[in-house]
């Protein structure tokens, strides 16, 4: 078994090589916003590795003939990967690679020992940054087109030396090929890699191009299955069209919900505000005549442009950078003396990762506490003693529910609604509103399948009422 | 072979994990690697083997093995 850690300098390498830009492999701050909640490796990087591992301890000369591979779990940047091999005959091995004793990659391999390297001199150089196409999936339908094949044998040699000592040059620019085809064309920007079958045969024509056509589209979960074929090889592309970010409700959208003054008079700081229900709040409290101040940690972008969106329509808003894990960074420093919160939102969060059925996870109970305990805490302690007394806790309702792979999490939230009934004890007139909330749509429960979220806005807008009013207060 | 036990094959096979053993409670809760992404390869696979296609509604009310055989069950009466 070999074991490796992917990181974003191999990812930026693998792009620059297959062509495949796409951000979910090499921009985190984009891919956060993922159904991953991070950067993902390339399937076809995985692959590749796991045959370069495979073939070095192989003697060569080695002809490949056929590949299967099934992408079937995300390997993130910083995941520990473990290539193990299942079975070895005289003619074939299959190979996995795990994460956490979970298999994400398998991998089928049909060889045979060759009498030559059978090395052709196909060499191009790297393909032309692009940015990736979105296609729609009514446009999918019988898509399809011609890649034209690169390969930079330095840059391969590089990251796989032992697969580029044993493949032809032609076979391993056709692989990336199919990585570009899924990253940048089609599906393109919310594609996912799902699984590949492809067949190798001899011939003397190097053309260096690769065919593909969508041959099937199940429209219900976006699956495309597309044949893709050069005159030495034929074979088989299933991607998911993968659900883009969650769109939260326009702020124009909020004036016939919430009336223009029953938040008037707040001055409300979000923490966390730059997305999901951090931006809903800002949203409906900036609607209802709040003054509000979003914080954001590495959504920058994401926080400006609701800002531009509350203040082009009139209301008042301002964002700032802010880590809750930072433990130098002081909320009271960071908003400077002239400006004081009458009300808190805390909707800072890691992205919520499931724990393993019944096994608790001390690392991810750590990192759940970081954000919703130690971290809430830290930059809570400061505006309490700069007057504040209003603040919402949202807590979850996994507590009660406590589904087996949810744990860490419950507990996590559990924990945070102590600290806050210790805090209301020790802080008179402090008031902590903990609401129990609902699985709602956002980036952290986008999913393939419809209709599983509720819609964040009325729930959340009781909430603020409640807090607003002062009004049955957990 | 009952359907649970066909069912059974086609799950040991997408999550490539010999050791599981369905009743009809076992979902996504109980088995950490059942996300939406594999349901999605979960009722591709069982369409396969049990020549059948499932309707979207179907799929979106599919909470646990319970909810698949309540669909394929009658398909095999």
């Amino acid at each position: 078994m070999t074991t490796r850690t992917f990181g974003l300098t191999d990812q930026l390498a693998f792009a620059e090589l297959s062509g495949d830009y796409n951000p979910l492999h090499i921009d985190p701050v984009v891919a956060r916003r993922s159904m991953f909640g991070a950067a993902v490796v390339h399937g076809i990087h995985s692959l590749l590795w796991g045959l370069d591992v495979w073939l070095r301890d192989r003697p060569l000369p080695v002809s490949v003939s056929a590949i299967h591979a099934a992408f079937t779990r995300p390997i993130r940047l910083g995941d520990v990967v473990t290539c193990s091999p299942v079975t070895e005959r005289s003619d074939q091995a299959q190979l996995h690679l795990l994460v956490d004793q979970s298999v994400t990659t398998k991998i089928k391999v049909n060889w045979h020992p060759s009498s030559s390297r059978d090395l052709d001199l196909f060499a191009v150089g790297f393909p032309q940054r692009q940015e990736p196409r979105v296609l729609a999936m009514r446009d999918a339908e019988n898509a399809s087109g011609t890649l034209p094949l690169y390969l930079n044998p330095q840059a391969s040699a590089r990251l796989f030396p032992h697969l580029a000592a044993a493949m032809p040059p032609l076979r391993v620019a056709q692989l990336l090929a199919t990585t570009r085809l899924v990253g940048m064309e089609c599906p393109g920007l919310y594609s996912l890699y799902s699984s590949l079958d492809i067949l190798f045969r001899a011939d003397a024509n190097i053309t260096p191009v690769m065919t593909y056509r969508v041959t099937k589209l199940d429209t219900r979960y976006g699956v495309a299955m597309m044949d893709i074929g050069s005159p030495n090889m034929t074979g088989v592309v299933t991607a998911f069209f993968r659900p883009p970010p969650q769109d939260q409700v326009s702020y124009g959208a909020l004036h016939d919900t919430v009336n223009r003054s029953e938040f008037a008079g707040q001055r409300a700081l979000i923490i966390g505000g730059s997305r999901g229900l951090g931006e809903v709040t800002a949203k409906l409290l900036s609607a209802g005549g709040a003054e509000v101040r979003l914080t954001y940690h590495r959504g920058a972008a994401d926080a400006r442009r609701i800002v531009a969106e509350i203040t082009s329509a009139g209301g008042h808003a301002g964002c700032l950078p802010f880590d809750v894990l930072d433990c130098a960074s002081n909320m009271g420093g960071v908003l400077g003396p002239e400006w004081t919160p009458t009300h808190l939102y805390y909707l800072a969060s890691p992205f919520i990762a499931r724990g393993k059925n019944g096994v608790f996870s001390g690392s991810l109970f750590e990192t759940f506490c970081n954000y919703y305990v130690l971290g809430f805490h830290r930059m809570l302690e400061p505006l309490i003693r700069r007057g504040l007394q209003r603040v919402l806790y949202p807590s979850t309702a996994f507590i009660d529910e406590l589904p087996p792979d949810m744990g860490e999490y419950a507990t996590a939230k559990m924990a945070g609604e102590g600290l806050c009934r210790f805090l209301e004890k020790a802080h008179p007139g402090l008031i902590i509103h903990k609401p129990r909330l609902p699985r709602m749509a956002t980036d952290q429960t986008v999913s393939f399948m419809p209709g599983e979220n509720r819609d964040p806005v009325p729930i959340l807008l009781e909430h603020l009422r409640t807090m607003a009013n002062d009004h049955a207060l957990c | 072979m009952t359907t649970i036990e066909k069912l059974q094959n086609v799950f040991q096979d997408v999550f490539d994990d010999p050791s599981i053993r369905l009743t009809p409670e076992f979902s996504p809760s109980f088995y950490g690697d059942w996300d939406s992404l594999a349901t999605v390869r979960l009722v591709l696979s069982i369409e396969s083997e049990f020549g059948m296609r499932f309707t979207t509604d179907q799929v979106a009310k599919i909470k646990s093995v319970r909810d698949m055989l309540s669909v394929l069950e009658p398909l095999s009466s």
